[in-house]
């Protein structure tokens, strides 16, 4: 012990010290950038944690809610819910009565350390429209690796058997973790409508009003639909650029198309629900698929949404 | 995944128990060939730099005892669940060789309830009892450690005591101070050879630098004692750990610290999820009891056995912390924040 302490004395004084200099005055830095980027304290409460240790999952999924209170055009034709039928996949808006599918949502955790195992996902189904009421189908768990893993994304099926009464409904799947680092991204719908058009296509869909006051609607309309993603060069692309990409003013509904909205500014009560009528007339000419989406505010902001597509064939 | 560990610990077999005497006569004998030599060359005013010289020498001993050879191995990385029923952050003290900024935690082991002795069933027959038994490699060596008064960390103040498991996560103000001080003392050595070898102006030059590196300290003192961290700091991942209601999953190595009264511990704690919440009993740990409980409770329900879920837990935590998921998570395609079909990228998949 005394040669080993003898050695390691000589060590630190012949150049050790200048290895321990560096690294101390770099701890100095890296502590004096943390100060500098630190707000005015807040009252603390001693059981507060921010050590490495302490790691904490991200689960998320396409979320309408997260992403439009970013500020994002979203779609309600989710990209993280797929519903099949022995192995086929099957659109939403075209569903059989009393006949049993798999709804698959896909998963991902923005966590670069905290994996989420057995994470309860709960599936729900809704009448068409905004604001309708969940009707709790089944419960899953899934297991998701942290982000850039093996295991990452996640997938939990889980089966549905739709009510014998023929309607239009819409899924709702929530990710319900023990632990979250940003809880506002757990909950996706899948809420579509496909009609052809006969000049014009007419949609209709529920609003009801879910919160405890009365409230005034408005409706939004843009025509987005998740574009594709840019190639990965060798640098990292422009974030700005990348999420202007994204934002509703980049989407608006393609010149031609009509669309009227029946009753646009409804009030309702709380509890109470009322019958949207949407018509959209393409222009002269057009042939193909056209997505819009009819997101409804009021007062307090972003109610919710559905995505109707008008087909026009040959 | 970044790993906040500064201690090793020590093998059983070489462990030494901690003595300041010997510390300080170590640093007294090193200081005094310095002070010997100022005094015997004329320069006796340059006999002043040897009582610093003595003072970095003292806090390398403490701080390498603290680092490398306070604590006891048990047998390496462990893990265990539990409920969170002590915390202990990091607090300001005015004694310099009590400076330890560890965050410290105790959690009262999965499938045993308030009350549990170290001798009870319950705790010897629950997943992870076998943490907190007293250890025949610590037993063994008798007086140089304080053996096992208690069974477990006894949490204090509130009835029944309970034989917990402790925890602590790792501060980094010893590792810093020894840092610290090795560049002191190289600074030192160097500032009284310039003494007594150069002009006295030189010299004085010498003693600025020195006191300067003085400030210096005082400064890191303040910073990482005085702040050893708050949740106002930037920091998105902020958590808070609510004692009595949290059910942890913890990771970390096994060790017996001597300067403890006398229980196994898990320091460092490595990793630390939460996993759980507390509704009175391990029957449910559910956040929504009205849910049923969790794969994990099956180890605590009747004819439950083990659940696999621990090791797709351990397992996943694997997989984080395996060079290949780093290196992935360092690519463009990973650099999402809302979702990775809004503000990834795209990139072709050779098959």
């Amino acid at each position: 012990m005394f040669w080993s302490g003898l050695t390691s004395l000589l060590r630190v004084i012949i150049y050790g010290w200048v290895i321990a200099l560096w690294q101390f005055l770099k701890l100095l830095c890296q502590f004096c950038r943390k100060r500098c980027a630190r707000p005015p304290k807040t009252p603390l409460e001693c059981l507060q944690i921010d050590h490495p240790a302490f790691v904490r999952p991200d689960p998320l999924l396409y979320s309408q809610r997260y992403l439009k209170a970013h500020g994002f055009a979203v779609t309600y034709n989710n990209p993280d819910i797929s519903l099949s039928k022995g192995g086929v996949l099957v659109s939403s808006h075209d569903l059989e009565p009393a006949t049993t599918y798999e709804v698959t949502a896909r998963i991902w955790n923005n966590s670069l350390e905290a994996p989420v195992v057995g994470m309860p996902v709960h599936l729900s189904f809704r009448n068409f429209g905004v604001g309708n009421q969940p009707i709790p189908i089944a419960s899953g768990a899934v297991d998701v690796g942290v982000k850039g893993s093996v295991t990452h994304p996640g997938f939990v099926i889980i089966p549905w058997t739709t009510p014998a009464t023929p309607g239009h409904y819409c899924l709702q799947v929530l990710l319900d973790p023990v632990d979250d680092i940003e809880r506002l991204n757990n909950l996706g719908q899948e809420n579509t409508d496909v009609r052809k058009a006969h000049s014009p296509a007419l949609f209709e869909f529920t609003l009801r009003n879910d919160t405890p006051k009365s409230r005034r609607y408005h409706f939004e309309v843009d025509a987005y639909e998740i574009p594709a993603l840019p190639k990965c060069g060798d640098t990292r692309p422009d974030d700005a650029a990348t999420l202007r990409r994204h934002r509703p003013e980049a989407h608006p509904v393609p010149a031609g198309f009509v669309v009227k909205i029946e009753p646009s500014t409804p009030t309702l009560d709380p509890g109470v629900s009322a019958t949207i009528n949407v018509s959209v007339e393409p222009p002269a000419g057009f042939v193909g698929r056209q997505a819009l989406n009819i997101n409804a505010f009021h007062e307090q902001g972003f109610a919710g949404g559905v995505t109707l597509t008008t087909v026009k064939e040959p | 995944m970044a790993v906040q560990q500064f201690t090793k610990c020590i093998e059983p077999e070489r462990f030494e128990p901690r003595s300041r005497i010997k510390m300080i006569a170590m640093a007294t004998a090193f200081a005094g060939v310095f002070a010997a030599y100022a005094v015997l060359t004329g320069h006796p005013w340059c006999a002043l730099f040897a009582v610093e010289i003595g003072w970095c020498m003292l806090w390398i001993l403490y701080c390498e005892n603290w680092l490398y050879e306070r604590l006891i191995c048990i047998g390496g990385d462990v893990d265990a669940i539990g409920l969170v029923v002590q915390v202990d952050p990091p607090k300001f003290t005015a004694n310099l060789f009590d400076v330890d900024n560890d965050y410290c935690f105790n959690l009262l082991l999965q499938c045993t309830e308030f009350g549990v002795q170290e001798g009870d069933a319950a705790l010897q027959n629950s997943p992870y009892g076998v943490l907190i038994e007293k250890k025949p490699v610590i037993l063994a060596l008798g007086s140089k450690v304080p053996g096992y008064k208690n069974g477990g960390y006894m949490v204090p103040g509130r009835p029944p005591n309970s034989a917990t498991l402790h925890c602590e996560m790792e501060g980094s103000v010893i590792h810093d101070y020894y840092l610290f001080m090795q560049a002191m003392l190289g600074i030192t050595v160097l500032a009284f050879g310039v003494c007594v070898l150069l002009p006295h102006w030189i010299s004085l030059l010498s003693w600025i630098l020195a006191i300067l590196a003085i400030v210096i300290v005082g400064g890191m003192y303040e910073s990482q004692v005085t702040h050893p961290g708050s949740p106002s700091d930037v920091n998105p991942d902020i958590a808070t750990i609510h004692k009595d209601q949290d059910i942890l999953y913890v990771h970390g190595t096994w060790v017996y610290d001597p300067l403890h009264d006398g229980y196994n511990e898990i320091h460092p704690v490595k990793i630390c999820l939460k996993i759980g919440c507390w509704n009175g009993d391990w029957t449910n740990t559910n956040c929504h009891p009205e849910n049923g409980p969790t794969e994990y409770d099956k180890h605590c329900l009747p004819g439950g056995g083990a659940p696999d879920v621990i090791l797709r837990l351990r397992n996943a935590l694997e997989e984080a912390r395996a060079d290949v998921t780093i290196a992935n998570q360092k690519l463009l395609e990973h650099q999402w924040r809302f979702h990775p079909l809004i503000d990834a990228c795209d990139r072709d998949v050779i098959l």
